[in-house]
């Protein structure tokens, strides 16, 4: 049996594990730049707020909701709390994404559910719904049918071909909206019609990621339950750069921000990159990336920084256009265990920027050339980002 | 400008809440939810706008500012800038640093969790009585983004 554990409106739950009385009010959790809602209460959401809505056009539809500002340390802090009380009652469990968690168990019962969302209740603070299935798709169909602070199983054919009568196929984790206008044009609108279909003929629509879920689907489960996260094929940095910019300093100072932390990331997971791509999202102007190779497998910042600036006029391109989002990418990984040593390896300053960061702060030491984002730096809730959680197996 | 400010109706000693009939400023925010007392600062069911202070160890509630321009020699608003504090301005007020309580506060619509309180200060007219204003300054990139407003007020111990 695989088992799916959800945390309901989790960084809201989070933000009431340590404000208890906002429980009952409608809440929104703000991203990174002020801006967006990345989180809401059932409360919030019953007013038509929605992930992703502006905050300016959230406080005229709910005068009343209060927003907090996000704290991924406090989330990091819950959620590997979470697993450790998941790790208390399974031997195999995936660290899935900051709020899910798939779990292995021989257990079917519906008080070994409630017990498990008691558990996490009590020793962490968050309500969580829970769904229990042959599959991982199966599993997190049930719980979501089960939201919020439900539990619920799946296991005998019934039960399944209950949860996916009439679910649009976009309940489906791995099923976006282009694929389900794929199957619509076939006739295939619910899960049980997708899980009724010819598994040959899923699969030529949906390819083998299709063909999985159809299995998942039926009650066979070939997605495994990682205990480990796979090897990356890329790892990145960025996104907003807040207000959008064409001051050549500040988005310089971005994407010598970003590198700092992608560096830091490679660092973290022993890899080495022999490719590095530059993506900018510009206003009113279509994306740009460019890539290239660094000559070898790289760790060093100042490799990274090279490349970096070597792209940043390439893929600037209008020159006036205001950029926006920015990803700074690590391609053509190997690990650092295996990898060819290079003649020119990092200089010291490298290591003694590690040492003094891990004893004093994050970017306590730093490059100048991020001197124009004082305010980012000022800031403490910018040190720690979402995808400065590690090991996640999803976003 | 911060509108106000809300508490929890738990932060708030009873005798207050009679001595001042603050039941009138109670709030829910849904059934479920818990009560508080929103202190706005143009809120027309109070003669005079107030805040909950902790003044000398105890929790007292004192008139917030000078709406209305009421006191001829005390500033016609409610907040008192950081800037104005340094350059002197208020040194013939003897002001006396004070921390209002807050559970939350409101900017151009936006309620947002206050943690330990605001900064303010006590100056007294010229029959002793306190008058409370709300420390400001200029505000972070992150808080001019969620309410839309250049300048924040001066939280204790937290930074948006």
């Amino acid at each position: 049996m695989i088992g799916h554990v959800d945390g309901d409106c989790f960084y809201v739950s989070a933000e009431r594990v340590r404000h208890p009385w906002l429980n009952g009010m409608p809440v929104g959790v703000i991203g990174n730049h002020g801006a967006c809602i990345i989180a809401k209460s059932y409360e919030l959401k019953a007013y038509g707020v929605y992930t992703g809505m502006p905050i300016w056009e959230a406080k005229e539809v709910c005068p009343d909701a209060i927003y907090i500002k996000r704290d991924f340390r406090l989330y990091d802090l819950l959620t590997h709390k979470m697993l450790a009380a998941i790790k208390s009652i399974s031997p195999r469990v995936e660290f899935y994404s900051v709020d899910e968690q798939f779990f292995a168990t021989t257990e079917n019962s519906h008080s070994f559910l409630r017990d498990l969302q008691q558990t996490i209740l009590e020793q962490v603070g968050v309500p969580v719904s829970i769904g229990l299935a042959h599959s991982k798709t199966l599993a997190k169909l049930v719980t979501k049918a089960y939201k919020p602070f439900g539990y619920g199983l799946a296991i005998d054919d019934g039960a399944r071909i209950a949860l996916l009568r009439d679910r649009p196929v976009t309940d489906i984790c791995g099923i976006a909206q282009r694929n389900a206008n794929r199957l619509a044009s076939y006739g295939i609108q619910t899960c049980e019609q997708l899980a009724n279909a010819d598994r040959r003929f899923v699969r030529r629509i949906l390819h083998k990621s299709g063909e999985d879920l159809w299995y998942e689907l039926n009650g066979d489960p070939v997605k495994p339950i990682l205990t480990k996260r796979p090897a990356h094929k890329f790892v990145s940095r960025g996104g907003s750069i807040g207000l959008a910019s064409r001051d050549v300093t500040r988005v310089r100072a971005f994407v010598v921000r970003n590198v700092e932390r992608l560096v830091e990331a490679l660092a973290y997971y022993h890899y080495a990159a022999n490719q590095f791509s530059l993506e900018f999202s510009f206003q009113g102007h279509p994306d740009r990336a460019w890539r290239c190779s660094l000559m070898g497998s790289r760790t060093d910042f100042e490799s990274f920084l090279q490349a970096a600036y070597y792209l940043l006029p390439r893929v600037w391109q209008p020159r006036d256009a205001k950029v926006h989002y920015m990803h700074v990418v690590a391609g053509d990984l190997c690990s650092t265990v295996n990898r060819q040593l290079s003649l020119f390896d990092q200089s010291p300053v490298a290591d003694i920027k590690r040492i003094v960061n891990n004893a004093v702060g994050r970017f306590a030491v730093r490059s100048a050339a991020t001197l124009p984002l004082t305010d980012v730096y000022a800031d403490p809730a910018n040190e720690f980002d979402i995808c400065d959680i590690p090991e996640k197996t999803c976003f | 400008m911060c509108e106000g400010i809300s508490v929890r109706r738990v932060a708030i000693p009873d005798q207050l809440f009679d001595r001042y009939a603050l039941s009138r400023l109670v709030h829910r925010r849904s059934n479920t939810a818990e009560e508080e007392l929103w202190f706005l600062f143009d809120d027309r069911k109070l003669k005079a706008a107030c805040l909950p202070v902790i003044h000398q160890g105890e929790v007292e509630i004192y008139e917030w500012g000078n709406r209305g321009n009421r006191i001829r020699r005390l500033p016609a608003s409610g907040l008192c800038p950081i800037e104005s504090i340094e350059k002197g301005l208020w040194r013939g007020s003897n002001p006396e640093k004070i921390t209002i309580v807050a559970s939350l506060a409101l900017e151009n619509g936006v309620w947002f969790p206050v943690n330990h309180g605001i900064e303010g200060i006590l100056v007294r007219d010229a029959n002793e009585r306190p008058h409370v204003y709300m420390l400001t300054m200029e505000g972070t990139h992150y808080y001019k983004i969620m309410t839309g407003r250049n300048r924040t007020p001066v939280l204790v111990k937290q930074v948006i």
